[in-house]
């Protein structure tokens, strides 16, 4: 294989690794440079020697990694050279500090798309489509099944049914990952109340340092209270984690709701133990991937992650030359 | 059919009985009398006359999607229901506010119940203009109606604690008055509600 068609990403069992610059991105296992697209747990992990990521993700990487690791933040659209190739981040739209990564080398362009989204967000900066030859996107959702509602209809419906609990004295408590959309869903509400809402703790450490960056958010008070009465009627946010285990016990009798793209279908809805499933996600609907492959120029797509064979074997039907990134140049040890 | 919508939303998920309990109570507190029985009556599990088979409404969602045939069998298999899958798949267009906001006594007795003795065109003319006027819970909905496979059945206990919670009748009442062969009306409904005997 030529320089020229050289894959600028391989897929490789560490992670996606870029030859000519020798770096990894989102590394599964400790690496010497390791770029990350942002900072939830199976994209950031400890025990590399140094990280590159996104200047508004940085306040999350010191708290997931310690003051001591070695992390340099660059500004979004700021090239910086990593071995042969240069590199710059650039908004994802998933959550505070994701980013794509847009690496030139010979004069070709390959973008790792990280996890984004296409819906607004006011928690973080909106995706930005990038020209490129290749594009490598996350294929989450990647069937036509995945058509997501406007944000807004669904934090109505999150209002109604809070509503709904408060006339009974009952606590709604609503499940959302700690970090990221947690921050979404309180930075959403402040456009239907100032009330409080009480949060966990592992969640507010989080609003902490969204409200550092700047973001919005409704008030928000921990949750460490473990009288059911101080909880009659309030809104709490708490992670997944915590469903079933005695932390909860403290609301008494309390309305559970998740928030979670995977809500979409009613056979997900009727699987969990909620009384109410949210329609809310921080990826790119089926709808949104197609537009954003379109918006990016790229005479090749590259898909991990997700529902690639159905998005696969669609796009070809349609000519474009597509393929699942582990099975497209074979994966590295 | 959008309070109905919501009241479904509330039924429609793996959460609690004290939930669900809460939600019937007060949709049957609250809702008209000819929307009460059709609630009651497709809640409780008796079956809707089917208007249009499920492969009919697959066989309109293929022309009008445009869709490959087996994006929609994998969708389908994945979604594992017809009504949701169509629901899912359709391209929304502008929501008729006023269409939602009939009731569910009116979408079935006058929209969807008169369809079955007509033309399959004009079958197709009105159920696609419902597909793409209506938002994806209202549209999963109305294709349950239509093809008679309303089948999320809430348990009998359940029913008659809400209703007697709702009605302010006894549970035991109540029991035994759904235990007889009735047919959703106002009529019905305001016996329950009332505890007369006329209609039964």
């Amino acid at each position: 294989m030529s320089s020229d068609s050289a894959p600028l990403v391989v897929a490789s069992g560490r992670g996606l690794y870029c030859p000519p610059g020798d770096f990894y991105i989102d590394p599964q296992r400790p690496v010497q440079t390791a770029v990350i697209t942002h900072a939830h747990g199976d994209h950031l992990r400890d025990g590399s020697a140094r990280y590159i990521l996104a200047r508004p993700g940085l306040g999350i990487a010191r708290m997931r990694l310690g003051r001591r690791a070695d992390v340099t933040a660059v500004e979004y659209g700021a090239p910086v050279r990593i071995g042969e190739t240069t590199v710059s981040l650039h908004p994802a739209g998933h959550i505070l500090g994701s980013a794509q990564v847009r690496i030139e080398h010979g004069g070709r362009v390959w973008v790792v798309s990280g996890d984004y989204k296409r819906q607004p967000d006011p928690t973080c900066a909106p995706f930005t489509p990038l020209e490129c030859d290749v594009f490598v996107s996350e294929a989450t959702f990647a069937l036509p099944v995945y058509r997501w509602p406007e944000t807004a209809e669904v934090i109505e419906d999150i209002v109604r049914w809070w509503r709904f609990n408060r006339e009974r004295r009952v606590a709604s408590v609503l499940f959302c990952y700690a970090l990221g959309k947690a921050q979404r869903v309180l930075a959403e509400l402040a456009s239907f109340t100032s009330e409080p809402v009480h949060v966990h703790d592992t969640v507010e450490a989080l609003v902490q340092v969204y409200r550092e960056a700047g973001v919005t958010m409704v008030p928000t008070l921990r949750a460490q209270s473990t009288r059911t009465a101080d909880y009659a009627g309030a809104l709490v946010v708490a992670p997944p984690s915590t469903a079933g285990t005695r932390w909860m016990q403290r609301f008494g009798r309390y309305s559970s709701g998740f928030c979670s793209g995977w809500m979409r279908l009613r056979g997900s809805r009727r699987r969990q133990s909620f009384d109410r499933g949210f329609v809310i996600s921080d990826h790119a609907d089926w709808h949104a991937l197609l537009r954003t492959f379109r918006e990016t120029g790229a005479r090749r797509i590259l898909l991990h992650h997700g529902h690639t064979d159905t998005l696969t074997r669609l796009l070809r039907e349609r000519g474009v030359d597509v393929d699942a990134l582990e099975t497209a140049h074979g994966a590295l040890p | 059919m959008r309070r109905f919508g919501e009241l479904y939303d509330s039924l429609d998920a793996g959460g609690s009985d004290d939930f669900k309990l809460a939600a019937l109570a007060a949709y049957f507190g609250t809702a008209a009398a000819a929307d009460a029985a059709w609630a009651l009556y497709v809640l409780s599990g008796r079956r809707m006359r089917r208007i249009v088979a499920p492969a009919v409404l697959l066989d309109w969602l293929r022309e009008e999607s445009g869709l490959p045939q087996w994006l929609i069998d994998e969708s389908r298999s994945t979604v594992g229901d017809v009504a949701e899958t169509i629901a899912l798949l359709i391209e929304p267009g502008a929501i008729d506010g006023a269409a939602l906001d009939l009731s569910l006594a009116t979408w079935i007795e006058e929209r969807i119940a008169p369809l079955r003795n007509a033309e399959e065109k004009e079958q197709r003319e009105s159920v696609v203009r419902w597909w793409r006027s209506l938002p994806y819970r209202e549209c999963l909905l109305v294709n349950k109606l239509l093809t008679g496979t309303f089948r999320l059945e809430v348990p009998g206990f359940l029913l008659t604690r809400a209703l007697a919670r709702a009605l302010d009748v006894p549970s035991t009442e109540i029991a035994c008055r759904l235990a007889t062969d009735w047919q959703p009306s106002e009529t019905f409904w305001e016996n329950l509600r009332g505890g007369g005997r006329s209609g039964w």
